[in-house]
């Protein structure tokens, strides 16, 4: 028991490290453009596919096809926003209407993926997947290179947030759009950016938590995006380092009660976390300033 | 034309635009109304339809050991169908404490969204209570057994039954409209704050508003089992929520003639835009998925070019009463108050 | 006649992250005054206000109305109570008609119930149209009888802020929070709102509002409330108030300051 609980902790970092990944990205781009994004299911999936297609299709090496479809993400992302809900956005239509544009687009990119790439299995072709004992964990190497990547990934976000001139802009567009238009940041060029950032971020994410998953099917993105959503919350809606708090809980939460009540309550696990973070702090653990 | 042929059809084609103009005016009280974004709306739908089937159905026997679900209590019509209703409602009730006291419309999105999966998930691997994937199947359907009706002809009084049903909720859903507490829910939509400042207890009219609403869908459910007979996870998937979304927002929300209309519309839209694309028959994964693809794009097609819908929300127009005199000096105040 | 206290605030506190924005204020009004608080930017008026009206949650003090205490409560309960506030922004329900943004301030309406709008109409009737011909009175008053059947988004600025005090008025408020009514409108406009305040104040309605403009405050308030740092420093006529060496400073000595350094 003791045993597979500590293995549990080992996987809870892994699935952290795929949630703070995405949640950050989530998260940047709530605070900047305040609004919720519920098409991110179909993100996290079509860049999967993408990558599947790139990995054993083409036959490319998976951490390349990996970059490619990250890269080609973020494009998406920033081109979705352009095209579709900067317009959207600028109308100033009541939140609610926002959200269905982006559960629209939602449905739209999922069947996408649906009807390219089939409601078949997939999984990726890695070589060597030998478990690695490292300490009482049991990792396989991608595992560790998911867990490498995500911290490297991470201090990169941090590093940009605190350390470059973008960074700081977008924070200050977090806090108070309308006062960061007022002193001269270009927001449009500051949206552009976090949608490219988000972007990568999700299908940086999108990948790996395909690869964790050993197989995966075209909805596995929506059956993990309230989990992120999970986390986010969890951590403070806008929040960046909160949500990499969230993540962690969250990741580790779902892990550990799969061996302590049964692995298919996993994401009821993440609800139900959820929910009683709503019910008890529903400004998150990192509370906002008032918006 | 062979009527024994095609009037069943048209009969089940009927039945079907009954059931989903019960579903938009539920999610018309609910969305067009009060504002609630209720996104997984569809779950209560197929509450209602689960707790008709099982409540109807006879207690599960030995031995079929492959088909397992609660209930089972072999209860007549309309009783099974208000059992839905109130299974609806009461789900509806535990969502509405959980979501509607403090959250911000996002938050109170995301929890609903959420909810859907994670239910759909329950239903669907928990097998003891609606039989997991596999659905209910042989759901009585009203009357049959009691009038000794012919399951080929059972159209014929189902329409009629349905009909009655359907002006039961046309009325209520008009007489909510109409009321001060139907105004009351469109000045909560339109800014809580002010409504509370007013003496709103927000709260009241948003439960009030999202159980209304999700017992039309556990109504609609109901009688979707009771036609079909059989009802299983395939038939409400969380992107079937926004069919109806699609419906309500292209008619025109707050609107119940409007939602008629899209309840009308959306079907044909799909089946008119999908014309266009050529489907091979080989391939039933690609219908579904271009009709969802004109549904998401319907939804954002609508709010782009007419958020307020075909038929907008109507101006209330009240009596009209005669001002003794209808120019008053500004500063002199009324002598009787 | 002696005039009684409606509301007396006691030892109100309020921190945002550490900066006290109210502490430990105390404040008493008399019923029939139309009175307003006064102050530099910053000074909590706002906050004085926001906390009255239960919009924030109390954390220190006491707010108590005709000597029931309402500190705490939530908005709703305190505006049921005959408290009701405005907003700095006019806000309204933009999608509901003039009338309709009326007929929804009345409290306890028959209608409103599940039971009485679905199964008995004709239950809120009666009520309806006695509300309807009082919301039509104080439409005209308000100069608005004629928009009435507009809807609320499409009026000017200037309307907003009228059809905002009149569906005020409609829910029958013992005291009327103001929060700078005379912001961002034109001075023909100040002038008119400010005589339908006094208007008011001769309908027997208790009104407490925060201002900037001093001018405004003098002509037409009978008391007048300093606030400093979060604390009500002085309360009397604005000719009183005005020569008090607190205000002085507080009004001044920020100008002298800055003027110098």
């Amino acid at each position: 028991m003791l045993h597979s609980l500590v293995l549990a902790f080992g996987f809870g970092l892994i699935t952290a490290s795929v949630l703070a990944l995405a949640g950050v990205g989530v998260t940047l781009q709530f605070g900047v453009t305040n609004y919720v994004n519920f098409a991110y299911g179909a993100y996290l999936a079509l860049s999967a596919f993408l990558a599947w297609t790139l990995n054993v299709v083409v036959g490319l090496d998976f951490w390349v096809a990996v970059a490619i479809s990250t890269l080609v993400i973020a494009v998406c992302a920033v081109v979705v926003n352009r095209v579709l809900l900067q317009p959207f956005a600028r109308r100033k239509l009541p939140t609610v209407y926002m959200l269905i544009v982006t559960l629209g687009l939602w449905l739209i990119l999922s069947n996408v993926v649906l009807v390219l790439w089939g409601a078949s299995q997939r999984h990726f072709s890695v070589a060597g997947q030998h478990p690695v004992e490292i300490g009482p964990f049991l990792f396989t190497p991608s595992q560790l290179l998911i867990i490498a990547v995500a911290v490297v990934c991470l201090v990169g976000v941090h590093l940009l947030l605190t350390q470059t001139k973008l960074g700081k802009a977008m924070r200050a567009m977090s806090d108070d759009s309308g006062l960061a238009a007022v002193s001269g940041i270009d927001t449009d060029r500051v949206v552009d950016a976090t949608w490219f950032l988000t972007g990568a971020l999700i299908g940086l994410s999108g990948c790996v938590l395909a690869l964790n998953l050993s197989s995966f099917l075209p909805t596995f993105g929506d059956d993990f995006l309230f989990v992120i959503f999970s986390a986010v919350i969890l951590g403070g809606i806008g929040h960046p380092y909160g949500t990499m708090i969230g993540a962690l809980i969250v990741g580790l939460a779902t892990e550990m009660s799969a061996v302590l009540i049964q692995s298919s309550y996993k994401s009821d696990v993440a609800f139900a976390l959820l929910i009683i973070m709503l019910l008890v702090r529903p400004r998150g653990l990192i509370p906002s300033r008032a918006k | 034309m062979d009527l024994a042929v095609f009037g069943p059809y048209i009969a089940t084609i009927l039945a079907y635009f009954i059931i989903f103009n019960i579903l938009t005016w539920g999610l018309n009280i609910q969305f067009g109304y009060a504002g609630i974004p209720n996104f997984t709306y569809i779950t209560f739908m197929a509450m209602g339809a689960y707790v008709t089937g099982a409540t109807g159905l006879p207690r599960p026997t030995a031995g079929f050991q492959y088909v397992q679900y609660i209930l089972g209590y072999s209860w007549p019509f309309p009783i099974t169908l208000l059992a839905g209703a109130v299974g609806a409602g009461a789900l509806a009730f535990l969502l509405g404490l959980i979501t509607l006291r403090r959250l911000r419309t996002d938050y109170l999105a995301i929890v609903t969204f959420s909810l859907g999966f994670i239910l759909y998930d329950v239903v669907g691997t928990f097998v003891p209570l609606f039989n997991g994937f596999d659905g209910l199947f042989g759901v009585p359907q009203p009357l049959a057994d009691v009038f000794q009706l012919d399951p080929n002809t059972y159209p014929y009084f189902f329409i009629p039954l349905s009909l009655v049903i359907m002006l039961i909720c046309w009325l209520v859903a008009n007489r909510i409209f109409d009321s001060p507490l139907g105004r009351t829910m469109r000045a909560i939509r339109e800014d809580v704050e002010v409504a509370e400042a007013l003496g709103k207890d927000s709260f009241r009219f948003r439960i009030i508003a999202l159980i209304v609403g999700c017992v039309f869908a556990g109504v609609a459910g109901g009688l979707t089992i009771e036609f079909v007979t059989a009802f299983n996870p395939s038939g409400w998937t969380a992107p079937e929520t926004f069919v109806i979304f699609a419906a309500c927002l292209v008619g025109g929300k707050a609107n119940n003639r409007g939602a008629v209309l899209g309840a009308f519309l959306v079907p044909v839209i799909f089946f008119e835009g999908s014309r266009f694309i050529p489907v091979p028959p080989d391939h039933p994964l690609l219908l579904a998925g271009i009709r969802y693809m004109v549904i998401g794009t319907l939804l954002i097609g609508v709010l782009w070019f007419r958020p307020e819908g075909l038929l907008p929300e109507k101006k209330k127009a009240f009596f009209e009463i005669a001002l003794k005199k209808p120019t008053l000096p500004v500063v002199q105040a009324p002598d009787a108050l | 006649m002696p005039s009684d206290d409606l509301l007396t605030v006691t030892g109100l506190t309020q921190q945002f992250g550490g900066v006290k924005a109210v502490d430990n204020c105390d404040y008493v009004l008399q019923k029939g005054r139309l009175a307003a608080v006064i102050g530099p930017n910053g000074a909590g008026k706002s906050t004085l206000v926001n906390l009255i009206a239960g919009a924030l949650p109390l954390q220190q003090g006491s707010v108590r109305l005709d000597g029931v205490e309402i500190g705490g409560w939530p908005a709703y309960k305190i505006a049921q109570h005959g408290v009701i506030r405005t907003f700095q922004v006019a806000r309204g329900f933009d999608k509901l008609t003039v009338l309709e943004n009326m007929m929804v301030a009345p409290l306890d309406q028959p209608g409103e119930s599940l039971f009485n709008a679905v199964v008995r109409p004709g239950r809120g009737k009666a009520a309806e149209v006695k509300q309807v011909a009082r919301a039509l009175e104080f439409l005209n008053m308000f100069e608005l009888y004629r928009l009435r059947n507009e809807y609320a988004g499409e009026l000017s600025g200037g309307q907003r802020r009228l059809l905002e005090l009149a569906r005020a008025l409609m829910g029958g408020p013992k005291l009327l929070l103001l929060d700078e009514p005379m912001a961002a409108i034109s001075p023909v406009l100040v002038e008119r709102i400010g005589q339908h305040l006094l208007q008011m104040q001769r309908l027997g309605i208790t009104m407490l509002l925060v201002e900037h403009n001093l001018g405004v405050v003098e002509k037409f308030c009978d008391w007048v409330t300093v606030m400093v740092e979060g604390r009500a420093v002085v309360s009397g006529t604005m000719a009183q108030v005005r020569e008090h060496p607190e205000v002085i400073s507080a009004y001044l000595g920020r100008e002298v300051v800055s003027a110098t350094g």
